[in-house]
């Protein structure tokens, strides 16, 4: 496995993590006004949070409105020079403002979705990876995808198991009171689970099975990890038209090259191949 | 190897462990901060319970001679629209509301204890109620009240909380 593995998969998860970036930004954008004072995310309420961090002058200024437009403007910009592929050193310098920009978010928001996180996770990887590449330096550039498909396959068994030991996905009875909301449901959805009750058991015991069984795909042949990859892809892209949570697809794919080349340095370290 | 590569590689398998120990639960809010940073992220998509509910948040106005105005919605679930799979951004907005409500209400479903009425997600809808909602004419206060429905076309209701009333 060479420098020039790295490269190619940083330009492909470069390329998934300007789109997260730029949906996650442009739809931050559409929800300013929760930002002005008396909204839903107004500073003076969530300045009352437990922490000195909270406290400071400079987080007043900082988190205030116009402050709010500066990082999200910033993050835009990053997120569309990451879109144009870049060579590695614009790129790292496009991750580092992608990374900056999505913590000081991460600070103000109160809670954050698993996209954010995986986007932040595939960033961070991504701008190790980068640096590795700059500096000619293999294991710099492996330690980025390490953490990116580490904390992958940590995602997946961590949900399958949580899944696992919830009676309610075991017997697949979670299914459709989900599926029934209008928050994270869709009715075409609800309508086909409560008109084949049957296949919501195999259904759950498909996503535990798959997520918990993540890790094993690292030591399939190279076709067999792809057809693994494409089914998780596939995955995230029904819950993106199912539940609407469109930027989950583009922060999970951001990570699949990590995935890859991991797979390929240990199935060579392994005698695999 | 290099020093700073092998540095980094050792750094990141540290990473991976600490977020292993983060997995069972956020302790504190140092944790919840890294947790929404990305950095030591705690993943349980959709488990172990997920919540199979609609939240909706109405507002009242109690006029000054003592009758209560009717109720007006201030959040329903919106009709999702065919192009979410690109573009949604209600989603970012209601993880707040559902964040908010569960700091009013976790503690009550999960301990039986009482509700918690000045929680950070108790003031910050109230701050919300108070100002996104034009004062009725004559009122004196206003009260909130948190209502989860459940299923579609066969919804039923239920008032999961109701708030003082406040003056403005």
């Amino acid at each position: 496995m060479d420098l020039a593995a790295l490269a190619a998969g940083l330009r492909y998860s470069g390329l998934a993590i300007g789109l997260w970036s730029l949906l996650s930004t442009l739809e931050w954008f559409a929800q300013l006004r929760a930002f002005a004072p008396g909204g839903l995310l107004a500073w003076d309420v969530l300045a009352l949070r437990p922490g000195r961090l909270y406290q400071n002058d400079w987080a007043q200024k900082l988190y205030s409105p116009t402050g709010m437009i500066a990082i999200l403007s910033v993050r835009l910009a990053a997120a569309l020079v990451l879109l144009v592929a870049p060579g590695p050193q614009t790129a790292l310098l496009a991750l580092t403002a992608t990374i900056a920009m999505s913590l000081l978010m991460a600070l103000r928001l109160p809670v954050s979705d698993g996209a954010d996180k995986m986007g932040m996770v595939a960033a961070c990887g991504a701008a190790l990876a980068a640096a590795g590449v700059l500096r000619q330096d293999w294991m710099l550039g492996f330690a980025g995808v390490l953490w990116s498909s580490g904390q992958l396959a940590l995602a997946y068994v961590m949900s399958g198991y949580v899944k696992l030991i919830s009676r309610g996905w075991r017997d697949g009875s979670v299914l459709l009171p989900i599926m029934s909301t209008h928050s994270q449901g869709a009715a075409w959805a609800a309508r086909a689970v409560a008109a084949v009750p049957r296949l919501a058991l195999p259904f759950s015991w498909l996503v535990i099975v798959t997520e918990l069984l993540f890790p094993l795909a690292l030591m399939l042949p190279f076709a067999g990890l792809v057809t693994v990859l494409a089914f998780f892809a596939l995955f995230h892209f029904a819950i993106a038209c199912i539940m609407g949570l469109n930027t989950y697809f583009w922060a999970f794919v951001a990570t699949y090259p990590s995935v890859v080349i991991l797979s390929t340095v240990l199935r060579r370290s392994l005698g695999l191949g | 190897m290099s020093v700073v590569g092998g540095l980094a590689v050792a750094g990141v398998v540290l990473g991976l462990g600490r977020t292993i120990a983060a997995q069972p639960r956020l302790r504190q809010w140092r944790d919840q901060i890294l947790n929404n940073a990305g950095l030591f992220p705690q993943w349980k998509f959709y488990g172990p319970d997920p919540i199979g509910l609609d939240i909706h948040i109405v507002v009242r106005d109690r006029m000054e001679d003592g009758r209560p105005h009717a109720w007006h919605a201030l959040l329903s679930p919106d009709v999702r629209s065919p192009w979410a799979f690109l573009w949604c951004p209600g989603k970012q907005l209601a993880a707040t509301w559902d964040w908010y409500c569960d700091l009013i209400l976790g503690p009550h479903l999960r301990a039986d204890s009482p509700v918690e009425g000045y929680s950070i997600g108790y003031l910050a809808i109230l701050r919300h109620c108070m100002t996104a909602h034009p004062r009725t004419p004559g009122a004196s206060r206003r009260q909130f009240a948190i209502v989860h429905s459940f299923g579609r076309e066969d919804r039923t209701l239920e008032m999961a909380f109701i708030s003082v009333e406040h003056p403005w």
